[in-house]
């Protein structure tokens, strides 16, 4: 019984065994004192919150070796070892800011970043949804920002002196053969995918990373919705077709079905064009979108769509006055993408992709017939890889298998390309304000049997919060285009050398940004001057500067933003004689974006007006080639969407118009063989309206 | 025998002492969920670091890491942390993480994570609704399915409803009938643990009372 007593007492001395006082203060590492803090012993209940002073006093029983923890929101939490012995013990704790995003520094020299999750970026997806005169297009919506080009009479971007098909475009870090409808002459068609596929957008100029390739101006980089977040269905009545959309939740599973159907024959009627058209557009598709998550981290996507158009238009053939040339084109495409991404564990994640794509354009010249084909399978693997926390690395390979063949009248010409890649890219942060990206990417074309190397290097140097000094530099290699490599293989990868510096200031509303640029090209394909065949002489450059600037802040409801470009571009390729300025580059460009929300009529308004001085066209009867200017572009468009409900479901009433000013835009000339008659190249339509609405049917 | 029945009892006894200990520290706490709103956001914070402390040491309680989640959730109402919210928000996440592990498919949980999604929703309403909207209602559904009865996520639904401009479906009568489902809910509700979620009648008597404004 004795023994219980001691053991009791031993028991009941532990608890009694007199009290510790810690006390200090709590600061950051910039001095700034840190009241309500929380500091504390691990793994007991003792503890206190600092005062208003940044001071701490607390007691506590426990004895020996402890550790002490402090925690403040949006600091790292700090741990330190004390030993109490019930002497009174004063700590001074010093904590670093969590390294968020709006706080370490970002390399973004050449991009534009539209992003739901991230907190420091130009744009946001909606953004892009909701610019007038874009119409639900993200490369429309892109021409706002600075860097690009207006090009009324074809689709594409046309980025800083480069053609179109120097920009790619990439859905999850996988090419996009062909991301644009197919289109006939001296008229643009839209992108292929909604932007409201996609949970963020990179938006690169120039200069961007290893882990893209075989572009020389431009990448759009696309990055897919995961899980839809709810089961619901929509419906989409356009003055021209009709959609219906459901998406199937369930706990780590969802599906999404589309189905659209377009018409413009009606709509013509309705509002006339003056494009002559012999079957107006019409465009049916069909898109299934899947996403599982397999455990907490790992991912699983697939998203594929077909889609089959029709359409002709009849134009004057200028070489034979009074007859017209009929130019149908029926066009089927199927795309799949599919991707899986994972942590593996020890800071290493992995993501791996396959995506499959066939493109037929079946098109008829009055009686010859035109085939395009296309298909391309593809695999892609990156990792990343934490090596530090200062240090990150990016690494992988691609591989792609593209079949093109292309046939006009009883002649045709096919070829296979076995194209393969690998990239390593390292991150480091030299120091809190100083980030750089160092890559370099290996690309070996099958076709021409050549190999490159191609190394990219940014900077970013953080000079205050807000602002940041970036600098990139890279070479870029792009395969010639089809149609010279359906002739002859003897070429060399075309390519590109981009310098790009810019100074940006984000601030939560407002962004401002400067960018000066100097870009080389070499090695274009160039004719053999009096010959029929090309070689990879030619050379160009383009310089300029691009600035931007977006507020949502100085006005209530209202968000608006401002761009201008001024370029310099010459090239001395394809069928230049000379050097001379191509016919896709303006010297001045600029765009205003206006977006403005009235609450009491539950409306939104949005005004974009587009700028652009002549662009050169090729005038047989000028010796100087490509020495005629078009007339100035200017483009004022409106949109409105009114929020309401039908029968009680969500609903949006949308209204266009396009050219509200009603300015006769010339895109360019097309003249006859001899040179004698001329046609200028005009929109389908002086002034367009489009209407619609759409109804989301929630099931609650 | 006897000495380790002796054991055995000191041993039940600290056992009990210890979460008698969890019991009362917490329970200082969860009886002050309802004086919330009233209270200074300085003592709200410091209550929130008093809970954070016992969620840091139990990590096995499903209770201390819900009420760590609330109470950090709470002065993301205060416009004092209004460019603050985004970590206050990551900090919920965690805690509502770690309790959905300990008590899997809880209803309550899932109410906390339908709240947290508004606060993330308020920080840019106009580029986050569609996101965070979506997350909402679909945690309130989560929380309906796992247990009917909840009167806080009735309570919480019927807020989306009322909070809602008349024109696109919401406002103040179609949220009363939500709101008196939410009323007979809590009616009949009886929490079956001391520590559990028993908040949010004030916050339904606010609610009803904003057509005598």
């Amino acid at each position: 019984m004795s023994k219980t007593i001691l053991f009791l007492t031993i028991l009941i001395a532990g608890v009694l065994n007199g009290q510790t006082l810690i006390k200090g203060t709590v600061k950051s590492g910039t001095g700034e004192v840190l009241p309500s803090a929380n500091i504390f012993i691990k793994d007991t209940y003792d503890g206190n919150s600092s005062d208003l002073n940044g001071n701490f006093s607390f007691e506590t029983e426990e004895a020996g070796d402890v550790i002490l923890v402090a925690k403040f929101i949006g600091y790292k939490a700090k741990e330190i070892p004390l030993k109490l012995d019930k002497k009174e013990i004063i700590v001074d704790i010093v904590l670093e800011p969590e390294a968020t995003e709006l706080k370490t520094v970002v390399i973004s020299a050449g991009a534009f970043e539209a992003s739901d999750e991230k907190k420091a970026v130009v744009m946001r997806p909606l953004d892009i949804v909701t610019t007038a005169g874009a119409n639900g297009d993200i490369y429309s919506a892109l021409t706002t920002l600075p860097g690009t080009q207006q090009v009324g009479e074809q689709e594409g971007l046309f980025v800083r002196g480069g053609s179109a098909a120097e920009t790619k475009t990439f859905i999850d870090d996988m090419l996009v053969q062909n991301p644009y409808f197919s289109s006939v002459p001296d008229l643009p068609s839209r992108g292929r995918f909604s932007p409201f596929l996609f949970k963020g957008t990179i938006f690169s100029t120039g200069g961007y990373s290893a882990q893209y390739g075989q572009a020389l101006s431009s990448a759009l980089i696309l990055k897919s919705q995961d899980l839809a977040p709810d089961t619901r269905s929509s419906i989409s009545v356009l003055a021209a077709g009709v959609g219906a959309f459901h998406s199937q939740r369930w706990e780590n599973t969802s599906v999404g079905v589309s189905l659209d159907y377009f018409n413009l024959g009606p709509y013509f009627k309705a509002f006339p064009q003056r494009t002559e058209w012999d079957k107006s557009p019409e465009t049916a598709s069909g898109t299934f979108i899947f996403r599982h998550k397999t455990s907490k981290t790992g991912m699983l996507k697939a998203y594929s769509t077909y889609n089959a158009s029709d359409v002709a238009l009849l134009q004057s053939n200028l070489d034979v006055p009074g007859t017209k040339t009929r130019f149908g084109l029926k066009n089927k495409n199927f795309y799949l993408n599919s991707g899986y991404s994972d942590i593996l564990g020890d800071d290493l994640t992995m993501s791996v992709g396959y995506s499959f794509t066939v493109n037929n354009d079946d098109i008829l010249i009055d009686a010859v017939p035109v085939d395009r084909d296309n298909d391309l399978n593809q695999v892609k693997a990156t990792f990343q890889k934490g090596i530090s926390t200062n240090l990150f690395v990016t690494f992988g390979g691609e591989y792609q298998h593209l079949n093109i063949k292309n046939s006009l009248g009883g002649l045709s010409a096919e070829y296979q390309e076995n194209y393969s890649a690998a990239f390593v890219e390292a991150d480091f942060f030299i120091t809190n304000n100083l980030a750089a990206r160092a890559g370099l990417r290996f690309d070996n074309s099958n076709v021409i049997n050549k190999q490159s190397l191609a190394p990219r290097l940014s900077l970013a140097w953080k000079l205050s919060d807000l602002s940041t000094l970036n600098f990139a530099y890279g070479r870029f290699y792009q395969l010639p285009d089809a149609q010279y490599l359906n002739f002859s293989r003897d070429y060399q990868f075309e390519n590109a050398t981009h310098y790009i510096a810019n100074y940006q200031i984000l601030a939560d509303k407002r962004v401002f940004r400067v960018e000066f640029y100097y870009k080389q090209y070499d090695n274009l394909v160039k004719k053999i001057p009096n010959g029929f065949f090309y070689d990879n002489s030619g050379t160009g450059y383009a310089k300029g500067i691009d600035l931007f600037w977006r507020d949502s802040e100085s006005f209530k409801y209202v968000d608006y933003w401002l761009s201008y470009s001024w370029l310099d571009t010459k090239r001395d390729y394809r069928e230049f004689p000379t050097l001379a300025t191509p016919t896709f580059a303006a010297e001045h460009t600029a765009s205003l974006v206006y977006k403005h929300y009235v609450p009491d009529l539950n409306t939104y308004l949005g005004f974009t007006y587009r700028f652009a001085t002549g662009r050169p066209y090729f005038n047989p009867n000028n010796p100087v080639f490509n020495g005629d200017k078009t007339r100035e572009y200017h483009d004022l468009s409106f949109n409105g969407s009114y929020l309401t409900n039908l029968w009680g479901y969500f609903t949006i009433v949308y209204l266009s118009v396009s050219n509200l000013l009603g300015y006769e835009n010339i895109f360019s000339y097309r003249y006859s063989t001899d040179g004698s008659v001329s046609q200028e190249v005009i929109p389908p339509v002086l002034r367009s309206v489009f209407f619609g609405f759409f109804v989301s049917l929630d099931y609650k | 025998m006897k000495k380790f029945l002796f054991f055995f009892l000191i041993t039940a006894v600290l056992v009990n002492a210890q979460d008698d200990k969890f019991e009362k520290a917490l329970g200082k706490y969860v009886k002050m969920l309802d004086s919330l709103y009233t209270i200074s956001f300085d003592d709200m914070i410091k209550a929130k670091n008093g809970v954070e402390r016992i969620a840091e040491k139990e990590t096995g309680k499903w209770q201390a890491q819900y009420y760590a989640a609330f109470f950090t959730l709470m002065p993301v109402f205060r416009d004092t942390v209004k460019s603050n919210i985004d970590p206050y928000l990551d900090m919920v996440d965690k805690y509502l993480d770690k309790a959905d592990e300990l008590s899997p498919k809880n209803s309550e949980v899932y109410v906390l994570k339908a709240f947290a999604a508004t606060g993330r929703l308020m920080v840019n309403p106009m580029a986050r609704w569609e996101k965070y909207g979506a997350i909402f209602s679909r945690n309130i559904e989560l929380a309906l399915e796992y247990n009917p009865d909840n009167p806080r996520a009735h309570a919480l639904r019927a807020l989306s409803v009322l909070n809602m401009p008349e024109a696109f479906g919401g406002g103040y009568e179609k949220a009363k009938p939500l709101m008196d489902t939410a009323s007979e809910m809590f009616a009949k509700f009886v929490p079956a643990h001391k520590l559990d979620p028993d908040w949010g009648r004030d916050m339904l008597e606010e609610m009803k009372n904003r057509n005598k404004k």
